[in-house]
């Protein structure tokens, strides 16, 4: 059972991180991480003849153009963030059904080792990445504008490079989580994405709850990833329907900021993240 | 800083909103500039800092070293609340692109950054957003002389404070002895009080037409 949930956790830690970025630090209502999960690992299907790099670069880009398509309409057309999220979500749904050209398809490249060894390995290179770039100046930037977006029009800092590189970044991760869930699972599934906004939040929620500062810090994602699946491995123990862990999901995200708030240990702003 | 001879319309068929105004403020001293609300003080700081519209119609000269830096009665908005005082001194000094290999500070960086918050009490380690309001004010001003700021415009800078974190403030822009400010404040015994260069009126004379004095305090 703790083997098959620490490969759950490796294959959702992209994604995670992802997450951290664009919903968590830079606290935009990013619901086109949804796209860049499944466009990465529709990106990842394209290359699958490739060698492994190859195809995780080419679901690494994929999630990047998710990115830079939804932080161009926000800065460039001007639209809200999530306006552009939903709208990059129905572009999306419909390329990557024109690329698949089915609504499921199966998927098994070439690996040069074990599955859980391959996801352990992506998993510590992501985090020795990010874990060098949030101690940047551009990794405090990111928290910077999830704290006051304002800030950046004080002072000659671009706050428009920050918000592109913040996107494109946790949009890269998100694809590369959902080339790895395609790997793992052996087919690109086009519902593959739903729900995967909620996994977030609901890691976040409990991440942050655990630990609380406003620096960037990995350990949020990475706590809050553990506990959600103790969380969902205990229900399953418990007899619980997986079925109906979204709903699950759901709620406990609202019962928990519901009592964080109540207690004032957590201030929420639109995301609660 | 010098401004000779500046013509501004905010459109280009639009009548004249400053026509031939000249005026000169004294390497590092303060001045104060006056008016009745509404005459045209916050869009003269905006010309001055190159904060204007793109339709906007201005001829002229402004003569400075560098150009000159407003900060408006809105200080809050330059601050990253939730972060220490430290950080965002830290913070006002990034480059227009932050690096992705630079670390916030560094050891030596550190020392120096507390030593500019000593003076004003300012603990470098507090969240600013539990600082007092003179502090948050005094806060922005000194991220802006990270940049090696010459020229300061505030607008207000008081607008939102007591009494006491008023004098705070103006306490603070009397130690500024290399920077030229200019000062809007409603606050006219303050003003007098602080003010080491000129007095500036504005006043509205006919056909809508700003015009500028130096006046007694």
């Amino acid at each position: 059972m703790i083997l098959s949930m620490l490969e759950q956790a490796l294959i959702a830690l992209p994604l995670l991180l992802g997450g951290y970025i664009t919903l968590s630090l830079l606290k935009l209502p990013d619901f086109s991480l949804e796209s860049a999960y499944l466009f990465g690992a529709v990106m990842a299907y394209v290359a699958k003849d490739c060698p492994l790099p190859c195809i995780l670069l080419s679901a690494t880009l994929g999630g990047i153009v998710v990115g830079s398509i939804v932080a161009t309409m926000n800065q460039l057309l001007k639209l809200p963030f999530l306006l552009g999220a939903i709208i990059t979500n129905g572009l999306f749904h419909g390329l990557t059904q024109y690329i698949l050209g089915t609504s499921m398809a199966s998927f098994h490249p070439a690996l040069p080792c074990s599955e859980p060894l391959l996801f352990s390995l992506i998993a510590v290179s992501l985090i020795a990445i990010l874990g060098l770039l949030l101690r940047s100046q551009m990794g405090y930037s990111l928290a910077i504008y999830g704290n006051n977006p304002l800030f950046f029009q004080h002072h000659p800092i671009s706050g428009r490079s920050v918000l592109y590189f913040g996107v494109m970044v946790g949009h890269g991760c998100a694809a590369i989580g959902g080339s790895l869930f395609a790997i793992s699972n052996g087919l690109v599934d086009l519902t593959m994405n739903f729900g995967v906004i909620l996994l977030c939040l609901t890691a976040l929620v409990v991440g942050k709850s655990i630990i609380r500062t406003e620096s960037p810090n990995l350990l949020i994602p990475l706590v809050g990833l553990i506990a959600y699946f103790c969380i969902q491995q205990t229900l399953l123990q418990l007899g619980f329907n997986l079925k109906y862990f979204n709903s699950f999901q759901a709620l406990f995200v609202l019962g928990t900021l519901c009592l964080l708030q109540k207690k004032k240990k957590l201030s929420l702003d639109h995301l609660g993240v | 800083m010098k401004v000779t001879n500046l013509h501004f319309q905010h459109r280009k068929h639009a009548p004249f909103f400053f026509k031939g105004l000249s005026f000169q403020l004294e390497p590092g001293k303060l001045h104060a500039l006056h008016g009745k609300n509404g005459i045209g003080k916050s869009v003269l700081l905006n010309i001055l800092s190159q904060n204007i519209e793109q339709e906007a119609v201005i001829t002229g000269e402004i003569f400075g070293t560098s150009p000159a830096v407003l900060m408006n009665q809105r200080f809050d908005q330059a601050l990253a609340g939730q972060f220490t005082a430290l950080e965002n001194l830290a913070f006002a000094r990034f480059g227009r692109f932050p690096s992705l290999f630079a670390p916030l500070r560094r050891g030596k960086e550190r020392e120096s950054l507390e030593h500019f918050l000593e003076p004003f009490h300012i603990e470098p380690h507090v969240p600013v957003c539990n600082l007092s309001g003179g502090q948050r004010q005094i806060l922005t001003l000194l991220m802006q002389l990270q940049r090696e700021t010459k020229v300061l415009l505030l607008d207000e800078p008081t607008a939102a404070l007591d009494e006491e974190n008023a004098i705070l403030v103006f306490e603070f822009l009397k130690t500024l002895r290399d920077v030229t400010l200019l000062v809007v404040c409603h606050d006219r015994e303050l003003v007098t009080k602080y003010t080491t260069g000129q007095h500036l009126q504005m006043e509205l004379q006919g056909e809508g037409l700003r015009v500028i004095y130096q006046a007694s305090s």
